[in-house]
């Protein structure tokens, strides 16, 4: 009997429990549909919005798939803005909460109903505006993932985080100079750990960008949850929970982003997962060496670190490709490097090697403020040449003052400048025209006197690209390499035309790099790759067949008197292979397959890189390796395990 | 039956006899109740309980704390300490619950502006799951509400019958009332309290008034309670406090308060 009384018990309960939640449900759909029904002019105002983008062209703003796309961003900001302030926030003000709470409505069902009003009028009123848009084809809807990963997190953080800055503001309580100061805190974190992860070339996936959206969202919407749930008609004591829920939501997550920018951009040698790029110095065991991370670090960043090949010793340079060098003193003892060299506020940093742990310091960089195109440093590690678009600059390091400065202009992404034997530094100055013929012309800087002088007018045919050999002796002009490239050789210092390496024509592309000895070897490129010696006269002393057919080849001396042909398409399109070559003796050594030779870029426009044979190779793994040139054993470098 | 009562819904009980002012399980208690805002105290260690079909009358001067214990008994408001029972369950903890079963008229009206009176009913009326729309209906027009005029437009009286019908419509068996008589007229106070509680307290519906005005409560409250300064400082059955004192309510009122005053000093 009792049990049969249990049941029936049981059985009335969960019968009560249904028409409960059949009342909340219904009671929640009435109250977003009373809160729309309140704000419907808001749909109006989004009517006028959409008409905007089609009347503006004709009085002369803007052009209509912009204003379109435009007017619903800000339809949507300034709906979800609306709504979200008004919401819950005014009843709770002007103390009409109640109303909804004297109901037998669960607190879910009374915040639901007006989230859910807010959310809906929001993406109403950015669909009426962006939906003639849509018709005209100046705009499409993007893919569903996009809703999942940017849109819905992004309204719901924008809905609640109004929401909470209006019940903050609307309660009068000083709790509310804490929320700011808190948000005023989190921002300045994010932003601070933001710039210095961009600033390490760390960006932001989407993924990334959605979970900061997504706990965002989650802390206020956990927050206005508890402040209704907790708070009810008291907008204080709502206040006071929907702070504390949501600044411990985002206060430990803005701290353990922090934290994780602080630790990421800081990588040692162990991080590397790949070598992208190295370059060792002319002596000694110091290398520098770009790569990518392991996981957890950031996968987008490609850091730079000054690596000492015998010990643990490292320096952590900068972000790759907002960088020039490290360059290195020709004794191996000193590197030197130019951080932000794009956006305008460059700082130069040099490392003393000999230290037994050496560091960065900065240094004082004694040009005018702009994009830094040229970089070199003197074989003796004192003086420092910076080429920018206007200027060409040299410096002691450590001074504030420039030895010499020639104001010359150089309308170039890359221009080399270099550090000859004779004490003077040259580089060369003019447009570069990508198409039409022009004139380089050759300026040298002499920092003993201050002067400067233009010593030739080199012409080319378009799209010049220069590279100057040991000490500035020679210089090495390839142009038009896009179309039927030629290639030159000319005297460094007077600029005078030695000899013609390649007539225009004779390949489809063309390489060339000098040898420590001064020597230059070119890889031509015409149903096959063919690589030719040449000695500093001009005279050609040998050309070996390398490969049968096209491959995007370039040439790198890995031991003297040794040239590396690396083969991007060797055999077949994604075999990467490396020929060894004996300079002197004119025959192939030997064909390592999946093997690249360093230097790599970005570190081969160094002029001195590429007269340092350093036997360092980057196998298909990403791994740093040497080469045993007579075995073909392999040693790796990095990572290491 | 008065013209405004005879459109009440029927009582819990609908059988007439009104039952004697004796307590049954409380409809409505507070124990130990006390609330703080800000550390401020409004209301400390009050203590009392209203039996079944009882109507109380909670007297007090303004800031004594009679709409904190109010809100903390709709379940609006947590208590600081102590507790607030309604129907035998936790006031806070059982809000959504309870609410289907007890009505509430505000001190302050706080139905939303815009809606006209008869838009009113027609949301409340899907919050319940039991509502007497038609009664509601005709009750509006016995009180001589204008069903479309916008709440915000109606007069504080028509505001007031506004809110009593909504917290009529769905039979509750308890009502608490905070001020209900606030700024109405002599008409409206009496229909107030005359016909409509007197109705309702004579079908067996649990009443909790709160109220200035002591000379129409007197005739209709089984039991008082006088909040001074926070605390609770009477609280007996009516016809008690009339022979211990023989006075009038408002002599009463005014006498105890001053002896609470004298004795806190």
């Amino acid at each position: 009997m009792s049990a049969v009384a249990a049941v029936i018990e049981r059985s009335q309960a969960s019968g009560a429990r249904g028409a409960r939640l059949r009342v909340a449900l219904r009671g929640l759909i009435a109250i977003a549909a009373r809160e729309a029904s309140e704000r419907a002019a808001l749909l109006g105002l989004a009517v006028l919005g959409a008409l905007a983008p089609f009347g503006a062209p004709y009085v002369g703003i803007g052009d209509r798939p912009f204003l379109g796309v435009f007017a619903a961003g800000v339809m949507v900001v300034a709906a979800a803005c609306l709504t979200g302030s008004s919401v819950i926030a005014r009843d709770l003000a002007e103390g009409r909460l109640g109303f909804f709470l004297a109901r037998p409505l669960p607190w879910w069902a009374i915040w639901g109903g007006k989230l859910l009003a807010a959310a809906v009028l929001t993406l109403v009123a950015g669909a009426i505006v962006v939906i003639p848009s849509m018709l005209t084809g100046d705009w499409s809807l993007p893919p569903t993932g996009w809703w999942g990963l940017m849109g819905i997190p992004a309204l719901l953080a924008l809905i609640c985080g109004v929401h909470a800055a209006a019940v903050g503001y609307r309660s009068r309580s000083g709790l509310f100079a804490a929320d700011l100061a808190l948000a005023a805190l989190v921002g300045w974190t994010v932003a601070r750990t933001v710039r210095s992860l961009l600033a390490a070339g760390v960006f932001a996936d989407v993924a990334f960008v959605s979970l900061g959206l997504w706990i965002l969202a989650l802390a206020f919407v956990a927050g206005s949850a508890a402040q209704v749930a907790r708070g009810r008609a008291d907008i204080r004591r709502g206040h006071r929970i929907l702070s504390v829920v949501a600044w411990s939501i985002l206060a430990p997550a803005v701290a353990a982003y922090a934290a994780w920018g602080a630790w990421a951009v800081r990588p040692s040698p162990r991080d590397l997962k790949a070598v992208t790029s190295v370059q060792a110095a002319p002596a000694g065991s110091w290398m520098a060496v770009a790569g990518r991370l392991r996981w957890p670090r950031p996968q987008s960043m490609m850091p730079t670190l000054l690596v000492d090949a015998r010990t643990d010793r490292f320096v952590r340079v900068a972000e790759t490709w907002d960088t020039h060098g490290p360059l290195f003193s020709s004794d191996g003892s000193q590197a030197a490097w130019i951080t932000n060299v794009w956006s305008g506020e460059p700082r130069l940093f040099v490392a003393d090697l000999r230290a037994e742990a050496p560091v960065a310091r900065s240094a004082p960089l004694p040009v005018p403020p702009g994009r830094i195109v040229g970089f070199a440093l003197s074989p003796d590690g004192r003086d420092v040449a910076v080429v920018q678009v206007g200027q060409t600059s040299v410096f002691a390091i450590g001074s504030q003052k420039p030895l010499a400065v020639a104001p010359v202009h150089v309308d170039a992404y890359a221009r080399e400048v270099v550090f000859a034997t004779d004490g003077h530094v040259r580089t060369l100055a003019g447009p570069q025209d990508w198409l039409a013929p022009g004139v380089l012309s050759l300026v040298t800087i002499d920092p003993a006197t201050g002067g400067y002088r233009v010593s030739a007018e080199i012409p080319t045919r378009g799209n010049p690209m220069a590279e100057w050999g040991p000490g500035a002796e020679r210089l090495a002009i390839i142009d038009h390499q896009e179309r039927r490239p030629s290639l030159a050789l000319h005297d460094g210092a007077t600029g005078a035309r030695v000899a013609t390496l390649a007539e225009e024509g004779t390949a489809d592309r063309l390489s060339c790099t000098f040898l420590h000895d001064g020597r230059l070897a070119v890889v031509e490129e015409r149903h096959g790759v063919r690589l030719r010696i040449f000695r500093p006269d001009g005279a050609e002393t040998s050309s070996i067949e390398v490969a049968p057919s096209l491959a995007f080849a370039r040439a790198v001396e890995v031991a003297p008197g040794v040239i590396a042909v690396d083969l991007q398409h060797f055999e077949s399109f994604d075999v990467r292979a490396t020929v060894l070559v004996d300079a002197d003796a004119g025959r192939i050594v030997r064909i390592e397959r999946g093997l690249s030779a360093a230097p790599s870029r970005p570190f081969a426009g160094d002029p001195s890189a590429a007269t340092t044979p350093a036997n360092l190779f980057v196998d298909a793994t990403g791994a740093l390796v040497k080469l045993d040139l007579a075995t073909g054993e392999r040693r790796r470098l990095l990572p290491r395990d | 039956m008065s013209g405004i009562a005879a459109g009440l819904p029927p009582g819990p009980s609908s059988s007439p006899p009104r039952p004697p002012a004796l307590p049954a399980a409380p409809a409505l208690a507070c124990e130990r109740l006390t609330v703080r805002y800000g550390g401020a105290p409004v209301v400390e260690d009050v203590t009392f309980a209203v039996p079944s079909g009882c109507v109380y009358g909670l007297l007090g001067r303004n800031g004594a704390g009679k709409s904190s214990i109010v809100r903390c008994l709709v379940g609006q408001l947590r208590p600081t300490a102590g507790r607030a029972l309604v129907l035998g369950a936790d006031a806070w903890t059982d809000r959504a619950r309870l609410m289907a079963r007890v009505g509430v008229v505000p001190e302050e009206p706080d139905a939303p502006s815009e809606l006209s009176p008869a838009r009113l009913l027609a949301l409340v009326s899907r919050l319940h799951e039991r509502w007497d729309a038609t009664g509601a209906e005709a009750r509006l027009r016995r009180f001589a509400v204008p069903l479309d005029t916008p709440f915000h437009r109606l007069s504080k009286g028509q505001k007031g019958a506004t809110m009593l019908t909504i917290a009529l419509g769905h039979a509750p068996e308890l009502l608490i009332l905070d001020d209900p008589t606030l700024g109405l007229d002599v008409v409206a106070r009496d229909a107030v309290f005359g016909e409509v509680i007197g109705e309702l307290a004579e079908r067996g519906t649990t009443i909790l008034v709160t109220t200035h005005d002591l000379a129409a409560i007197e005739g209709i409250a089984d039991r008082v309670g006088i909040l001074h300064e926070r605390h609770l400082v009477l609280d007996e059955p009516m016809e008690a406090v009339k022979e211990r004192f023989a006075r009038p309510l408002e002599r009463i009122f005014a006498d105890v308060t001053s002896a609470a005053a004298q004795g806190a000093a």
